[in-house]
């Protein structure tokens, strides 16, 4: 073996045993995330609660580095769906809703983000049905922002279709 | 751009001979209270699409070269997640990483691991690459970057190919040292790799596209995938104890050659072990263990016949209950082109029944 490989050699493992990403937990910002659905609801609903139901708890995936965290997410999905319309607290009129975040995460792949989002929705005794936008986009940069807005085009579309979604369940008396 | 740099270099090193010690032999056990990190960090069912962009966009060169790459590495990765959507679906409640949890804390402690190991697990590592002159892709720190001699790192994964013609269980399994540089920083130093993958390969049709494989899965029903899945992560985890035993590792050392012929299918690699419906084979010394399940067109897996819905069983004639794969045979030596009769040898478990999904969930 020449020397000058050697030295090729001697840089390359060098630089190779410095390539280490020390993976920080980041906590989303449930205001940095896109605004509500811009549909509104058809018919009287009620919302019952937005369960967490998410295997993987408050994880939200891996982004270039960072382990993503995002407790608040159930009440994100809850503040989106109050402002199209639905029902809270005390309100009582119409059908009730019962709505389980399954999953919000980011996945990455050869440079493409893929958020997912995954919402199970039951309107009275009508049969659940899922939700589950799909909205890849080229990570062109891998920075904080474009994750935002990435995350929060998949949440925003997740409740656009939940409340579409729910709009086919009203009963045609009470369509307005 | 030091990140460009240290990919540039760290692809450099994969394509260069490195002349590395011969390792020195594990003891028996690795270690008698060995700290053993659990890293689950996946959120779904993956779909692998490979990295065809890139050679594109290598080849046009330039800017234009690059976005061409990214283009069409975005239409691979879209096509594969639009298609996976009703897969996932089916597998919304399945608890991959509690399942693999629980199995590994069940089954790590072997006789050529550890009588006693001290287990942490975590969501995501606390670092990843490094290595030094072995580049490993994906090689994880584990759960922390505390200093710490004799780590196994182990990282179970679910995933399916972008063509749909393979549903497999992985298990990566790394035993490291981790350090402090100098300046702070932490540093990985690799001991051994290890893959263990036990894969679902769907028969191949005339005139199957990836949509029509997806379907074939999809018809197979949330119940029988899971329970698939499950005997996967036990079968890998058999991998990994057998791995590390006294006769796997004489039969890790073995060169190898040829293929194997199993169930009419040709796969890489060397008969390791078998029973009535799979097949373990390495490639050659050293090589990731990988087992192979055959799925049959119009059949349902015969691990999957406990949650039966009425397909007709992939065994012949009567239903084979799963236990039937309790009997197994190795073949640790002399190239073997064909599986033998089961014996009995080592009992493989048969997991617990899936539970049962909301019957009520699809859009």
């Amino acid at each position: 073996m020449t020397g000058g490989r050697h030295v090729l050699l001697l840089s390359m493992a060098a630089l190779s045993a410095g390539c280490v990403t020390q993976i920080e937990r980041t906590p989303l910002q449930a205001q940095r995330l896109a605004a509500a659905p811009r549909v509104s609801l058809a018919c009287a609903v009620t919302l019952v609660e937005v369960v967490d139901a998410r295997p993987g708890g408050e994880s939200a995936g891996v982004y270039n580095g960072r382990a993503l965290q995002f407790a608040r997410a159930p009440d994100l999905v809850r503040e989106h769906l109050v402002a199209a319309g639905v029902g809270t607290g005390e309100a009582t009129e119409g059908m009730r809703l019962t709505v389980q975040l399954k999953r919000l995460y980011m996945a990455q792949q050869h440079a493409v983000n893929t958020p997912v989002v995954v919402l199970q929705a039951q309107l009275g005794d009508t049969p659940p049905f899922l939700i589950r936008p799909q909205v890849p986009s080229v990570n062109w940069w891998g920075s904080e922002a474009e994750l935002y807005d990435d995350l929060g085009a998949a949440v925003a579309r997740a409740n656009t279709q939940l409340v579409q979604g729910l709009n086919q369940r009203c009963p045609k008396a009470a369509r307005g | 751009m030091k990140r460009v740099w240290c990919a540039a270099a760290c692809l450099a090193i994969v394509s260069l001979p490195v002349h590395a010690a011969k390792p020195e032999p594990l003891p028996m056990p690795v270690a008698q209270q060995l700290p053993v990190d659990i890293v689950l960090g996946q959120q779904e069912l993956a779909v692998e699409v490979p990295a065809s962009g890139a050679a594109t966009g290598a080849a046009v060169g330039g800017l234009l070269g690059a976005l061409i790459g990214t283009a069409i590495d975005k239409a691979a990765v879209s096509n594969a997640e639009e298609r996976v959507v009703e897969l996932r679906n089916l597998l919304v409640d399945y608890p991959f990483n509690q399942r693999a949890e629980a199995a590994l804390r069940a089954g790590v402690a072997s006789d050529g691991l550890s009588p006693a190991p001290q287990i942490t697990t975590c969501d995501a590592p606390a670092a990843v690459g490094g290595g030094g002159m072995v580049v490993v892709a994906g090689l994880s720190f584990g759960c922390s970057v505390v200093p710490a001699k004799g780590v196994l790192v182990v990282s179970p994964r679910y995933a399916i190919d972008n063509r749909f013609q393979n549903l497999a269980v992985r298990l990566h399994v790394a035993l490291i040292d981790r350090e402090t540089k100098s300046n702070g920083k932490p540093k990985l130093r690799l001991v051994s790799s290890h893959q263990y993958q036990f894969n679902y390969p769907l028969e191949a049709l005339d005139g199957q596209k990836p949509d029509d494989n997806a379907a074939r899965w999809i018809a197979l029903g949330s119940d029988q995938l899971e329970a698939m899945l499950d005997y996967g992560i036990d079968q890998t985890i058999q991998m990994m104890a057998y791995d590390f035993s006294e006769a796997g590792r004489t039969e890790r050392g073995e060169k190898k050659r040829g293929s194997t012929f199993f169930k009419g299918e040709s796969f890489n690699g060397q008969q390791v072990r078998a029973a009535d419906h799979w097949v373990w084979t390495r490639l050659n010394a050293g090589l990731p263990l990988h087992g192979y399940y055959p799925v049959r067109a119009g059949a349902l897996p015969a691990v999957a016949v406990a949650s039966d819905t009425g397909m007709a069983a992939q065994t012949e004639g009567a239903v084979t209950p799963p236990a039937a794969d309790a009997a197994a045979t190795e073949a640790p030596s002399a190239p073997v082109t064909d599986a033998v009769p089961a014996t009995e040898a080592a009992p493989a478990t048969e997991p617990a029944p899936a539970a049962a999904v909301d019957a009520g969930a699809g859009s």
